[in-house]
């Protein structure tokens, strides 16, 4: 028990110290962004940018911004956005988190259960034409960009047949069938891959003869035993991908006109709105130490070979 | 890897140019489900927006888009015709103008109010015009209130709002006094800067004003509804207050943001979308069809030359080579779909006529910019010799947006095959990095551009030796004396500005101050059974504030 106190106290302090890196050195670096946050400074006049400078705070020196700034932060004031004029940096994250967040769920589940099936039937039918399929299938999927397949998908279900709406977004869930299906290609393609492979060696290990030598079903043989092991090693690659697709897609988002948060990261870099590059970068490294955090817990919990304490 | 991308890349183009032809060829519901209908039902527009709002404030909007939203909201003392007219709204009547022209007095309806039932006054909109120069308000639209007196002054901090030249002198007779007898004053005047704001509401809401609808009050025709800051979508709903409520025939306008065109098209096809902005291989492919309506705008797309920081582009005939060498025409046509026409000389076709015989700019002016490539092959030949040279390189520098791309690549191939000698150096860098490097004037050349005001005189002026944005540092005492004219000396006299307009243009094509390219267009699809909008070339291209449908 102790040993896990240590253990969960020593990752909670690698956490807040890779936050507190990332935090500072997103500011400085961002701080070295040629140009100005105001969208207008072809218009402006060097005074003029002056004056906004100083109502907006950027007047002052980088390093007392930089004690203000993450003072501020500790307070859970992130500022405000200069690209969406004066509105508060949580009011923009708060508004369009939610549609990426779902979007990405949706598409993680779907995609990795897909993406394991595939998998687990590419490595029963290891070396068949069906193997081959299954690979093709997931060679393609990750290859491929998911905006191409999202245009695909438009024509075909929403342009041609009119099964399901071309884009726009009003929290239906038929509003999200099109962007899930476009997300999730990428994970079903890396589960299929992973379980592949894993499966294929799980299968010919020593201990599965051993069961089938003992008559167990085939079946019973793949998802108890071959399955759960092959499960392992996909855990580890879950927890970055799930963040990743949960903080949204600039090109899925745009193509369907859901109102998510990957478009604002990209904008706010290409205008200079400082506090919302500094409150994404928080959010989004946040979420992943956060998910990787849980992910070494998990794999403490799973794999008997790393767990604290060693095998009991 | 090469072959895989050009098929990938033709797999993807033949799939959305098939979604597109099968769209256009349609099977006949096109966009018209909204149109028509009994008279009871309720009359709703779909419309959109090509990008999020940045803010509702009328005080402080500077891009085209926020700009519009707008004016879906707020009165203005003018409306701006389709031919460049200011014509009275809030305002009864044009405005007043003292004799030595440095007075205006104007006077207000009496009958107009806000949503909230609250009366508008002119001290309403003395508010209004002191809060947009507040340095405090933060506004980066300040700028253009400088025709009113003290206002540049009050920008930079020198003098306290109440000073700015703007004074009620009843409940409806304002009194503004200008920097310069102004020519383009009532156009000045039409803008949302100038729209009422209630002083009671603002202090109320604080720093929450405008930041949702519900912050929000409206002076003009349509009340803003479900819009929290951020949002793709968002509807107006008819306001019922409006002092010209019987002309507004929409009960309800729906906006929606769309920022991929292919997406805007399928749901415009579908009757989704009345409405929706167009660009590249779409505009050709609507080209001969009702739906497509292109709006000429005063947008000058340049080739800027930093000719203070780098000495090779002090040779004229380097610069002459550089303006002869461009094919317009191919580069309106070819490159940019027809989104644009040529640039004739500096200042854009359309912005006004001569007084005296109503002539256009591209007719009176004449076509000072063409294609030549012998006369620039031999002023190029001409050049290498004055500067000692084999040959000359050159950095261009261009935003890394599509079009900017696109025109860059065509002027480094049409500079390179058409003058032996000249190497062009292609950077394409995010817009910011553009800016900073023409503003710090250390570039060769940079895809640039101009949008004036409704004064001629804004496009000489950008080249004016103490401008800001006077990016290749040229300083002349010719374009000095000519500005100084047309902001202090010249006044209402149309004729005499005319003439010096021409001069200032004459003389940046002479010394090739500048490469004029094109003139932007811009274009929509728009259900053809919209009628009664208004067309603009600056700021909103399609007004359907007061649009009907057939």
């Amino acid at each position: 028990m102790n040993k896990w106190i240590a253990f969960i106290t020593k990752r909670l302090f690698y956490m807040v110290l890779t936050l507190f890196l990332i935090t500072t050195l997103t500011f400085f670096l961002m701080n070295l962004l040629p140009g100005t946050p105001y969208q207008n400074q072809a218009k402006l006049s060097p005074t003029e940018i002056q004056v906004l400078n100083e109502k907006y705070g950027l007047g002052q020196p980088l390093g007392q911004r930089y004690v203000t700034y993450m003072g501020n932060i500790l307070h859970g004031d992130f500022g405000i956005s200069l690209q969406f004029s004066d509105q508060k940096v949580t009011t923009l994250i708060g508004s369009r988190i939610g549609p990426s967040l779902q979007l990405g769920i949706q598409a993680m589940i779907f995609g990795t259960f897909v993406g394991i099936i595939l998998g687990s039937i590419a490595a029963v039918r290891h070396n068949t034409w069906i193997d081959t399929f299954c690979s093709t299938f997931a060679i393609v999927g990750r290859s491929v960009p998911n905006f191409v397949v999202a245009v695909v998908l438009q024509f075909v279900f929403a342009v041609s047949l009119r099964m399901l709406p071309i884009g726009l977004w009003d929290g239906s869930f038929k509003y999200t069938i099109l962007p899930t299906l476009a997300l999730s290609l990428s994970p079903m393609a890396d589960a299929s891959r992973f379980i592949r492979t894993e499966m294929i060696e799980v299968l010919g290990s020593d201990h599965i003869e051993f069961a089938r030598a003992k008559g167990m079903s085939e079946l019973r043989l793949v998802f108890t035993h071959g399955l759960r092991n092959a499960l392992i090693p996909l855990v580890v690659v879950i927890g970055p991908m799930t963040v990743s697709l949960m903080t949204g897609s600039l090109v899925i988002e745009n193509i369907f006109a859901v109102p998510g948060i990957g478009e604002q990261f990209t904008k706010s870099i290409l205008t200079n709105d400082y506090s919302t590059i500094m409150a994404v970068t928080v959010l989004f490294s946040f979420l992943l130490v956060f998910v990787l955090f849980l992910m070494d817990i998990l794999y403490q919990l799973i794999d008997p070979r790393v767990r604290i304490g060693g095998m009991k | 890897m090469k072959k895989m991308k050009r098929i990938l890349a033709l797999a993807v183009s033949s799939v959305l140019a098939l979604g597109t032809m099968s769209a256009c060829t349609g099977t006949g519901t096109t966009g018209n489900e909204t149109g028509g209908g009994s008279s009871d039902a309720p009359k709703v527009l779909n419309w959109f927006a090509a990008g999020e709002v940045t803010t509702m404030d009328s005080g402080k909007t500077y891009d085209v888009i926020s700009q519009e939203q707008v004016t879906y909201q707020n009165d203005t003392l003018y409306l701006i015709d389709s031919s460049n007219k200011a014509v009275p709204s809030l305002a009864r009547e044009l405005p007043k103008i003292s004799d030595d022209g440095l007075t205006a007095t104007l006077t207000i309806r009496d009958d107009a109010k806000y949503s909230n039932g609250d009366p508008i006054t002119a001290a309403d909109i003395v508010y209004a015009a002191r809060r947009v120069v507040d340095p405090a308000t933060g506004s980066q639209s300040a700028e253009n209130l400088n025709f009113i007196k003290n206002a540049q002054d009050i920008v930079d901090g020198k003098l306290a709002p109440e000073e700015l030249g703007i004074k009620a002198t009843s409940d409806y007779d304002l009194e503004i006094t200008l920097s310069a007898p102004s020519a383009f004053l009532n156009t000045s005047l039409s803008t949302t800067l100038l729209s009422p704001v209630n002083q009671k509401f603002v202090e109320e809401k604080g720093d929450q004003y405008a930041l949702t609808a519900d912050n929000l009050l409206s002076s003009g025709p349509y009340i803003l509804k479900g819009w929290n800051g951020t949002d793709i979508s968002w509807k107006y709903e008819k306001n019922p207050n409006f002092w010209d409520a019987k002309d507004i025939y929409f009960d309800t306008i729906n906006i929606q943001v769309i920022k991929e065109v292919a997406t805007g098209v399928n749901l415009y096809e579908a009757g989704t979308l009345d409405g929706v902005a167009v660009t590249g291989d779409y505009v050709s492919l609507y080209r001969d069809k009702p739906d497509l309506v292109t709006v000429q705008t005063l947008r000058m797309t340049n080739l800027e030359m930093g000719i203070s920081s780098n000495p090779l582009l002090q040779n004229l005939n380097l610069r002459k080579a550089l303006l002869f060498a461009v094919d317009r025409d191919e580069l309106a046509k070819s490159i940019l779909n027809g989104d644009g026409s040529p640039a004739y000389g500096v200042v854009p076709n359309g912005i006004a006529t001569n007084p005296d015989n109503n002539k256009s700019i591209n007719d009176d002016f004449g076509k000072l910019v063409y294609t030549d490539i012998p006369e620039a092959q031999r002023l190029f030949a001409e050049a290498l010799k004055e500067l000692g040279k084999d040959s000359i390189t050159l950095r261009l520098v261009t935003s890394d947006s599509d079009e900017s791309i696109k025109v860059g690549q065509y002027l480094q191939s049409a500079y390179e095959t058409n003058l032996p000698g000249l190497k062009i150096d292609l950077a394409n860098v995010p817009a910011s990095v553009r800016f900073d490097e023409m503003m710090s004037f250390q570039f060769d050349l940079a895809l640039g551009g101009w949008t004036g005001e409704y004064d001629p005189a804004s496009y000489v002026k950008q080249f004016e030796a103490s401008f800001p944005h006077n990016h290749a540092q040229w300083k002349s005492q010719e374009i000095t004396d000519l500005i100084h004219s047309l902001e202090n000396t010249d006044g209402v006299d149309y004729p005499l500005r005319w003439k010096h307009v021409k001069e200032g243009n004459q003389y940046l094509i002479d010394n090739a101050v500048v490469v004029p390219l094109v003139q932007a267009a811009s274009s929509a699809l728009v259900n053809p059974k919209l009628k009664g909008y208004v067309t603009h070339v600056l700021n909103t291209p399609i007004d359907v504030t007061r649009a009907h449908f057939e």
